[in-house]
């Protein structure tokens, strides 16, 4: 069976998850990263390797150092439909508002 | 996170919760603010009752797309389910019909409370028999929130704060 590597297979795991996000604030190497969790160092070696193929991960290397770095862009893919969701309940909102207002106007004028 | 997590929003109106909940309940309100701005919208039919429908067309420069609510509970003034999905001139749903990776159908709860005259609704949305990709991804996107991934969070806030001013 082919293994699924996309974005979305990248943030189905919440170790994963984590992962992205201390990245996300600055790189750090496999076991900078290993530190922060109770799981193994392999263990994070492998979420770091499903990360790279998901292509959300980058290694730079630095001298001797191997850095992780986070490449967000395709989370951009997840994002942007709940951007969309949000655009779209605010518009609405905002027509439910002007309607209110124009109702509650229009019944004061009648009285 | 919250394991069952989601699509949260919250809007206040400076109207009763009668008034604003009933807002949802009636075709000539709906016709009047329901639908996306850039379309001209019409209620084609309206059953408010739980299990009923809300069908609904979407008019813009000669392109017709169509839309559909399924409500689920309703408690007047306090609490209105439905699900909600683009669909055909029949009503099946059918994909979004712009190229953005959104769940087929999507369910929401609102909860409508009412304090010194203003009516706040709660609103939480949720993929509907999506794939489990789908549905990961979803509930992944509050992470998305809080880290500001990615420059369209930036875009929606100040298209937020735009909103608000």
């Amino acid at each position: 069976m082919e293994t699924r590597r996309d974005v979305f297979q990248a943030i189905a795991d919440p170790t994963r998850r984590q992962i992205i996000e201390m990245i996300a604030q600055r790189s750090l190497n496999v076991n900078e990263i290993a530190q922060n969790f109770e799981v193994s160092r392999q263990a994070v070696s492998l979420h770091v390797k499903i990360l790279i193929e998901c292509g959300l991960v980058v290694i730079k290397k630095q001298g001797r150092e191997r850095y992780c770095e986070a490449k967000l862009d395709q989370l951009n893919d997840v994002a942007e439909w709940v951007e969309y969701c949000k655009q779209f309940w605010s518009t609405q909102f905002n027509s439910l508002e002007k309607y209110l207002k124009k109702e509650h106007t229009s019944k004061k004028r009648k009285k | 996170m919250s394991a069952s997590a989601t699509f949260n929003f919250t809007r206040e109106f400076n109207a009763s919760r009668k008034r604003v909940f009933n807002a949802f309940s009636n075709a000539e309100a709906l016709n009047a603010w329901w639908g996306p701005i850039e379309t001209k919208n019409s209620v084609i039919k309206l059953d408010f009752r739980p299990g009923g429908i809300f069908h609904y067309k979407m008019e813009s420069q000669g392109k017709i797309t169509y839309g559909r609510f399924i409500f689920g509970k309703i408690q007047p003034f306090e609490l209105l389910e439905f699900t909600n999905a683009f669909a055909d001139e029949n009503a099946k749903v059918v994909r979004a019909p712009f190229d953005i990776l959104i769940p087929l159908e999507i369910f929401y709860r609102l909860q409508f409370t009412e304090h010194n005259g203003k009516t706040t609704i709660a609103m939480t949305g949720q993929a509907v028999n999506a794939s489990p990709e789908e549905l990961e991804g979803f509930r992944s996107i509050e992470l998305g929130m809080q880290r500001g991934f990615g420059a369209t969070f930036d875009k929606l806030s100040s298209y937020l704060e735009r909103q608000n001013s």
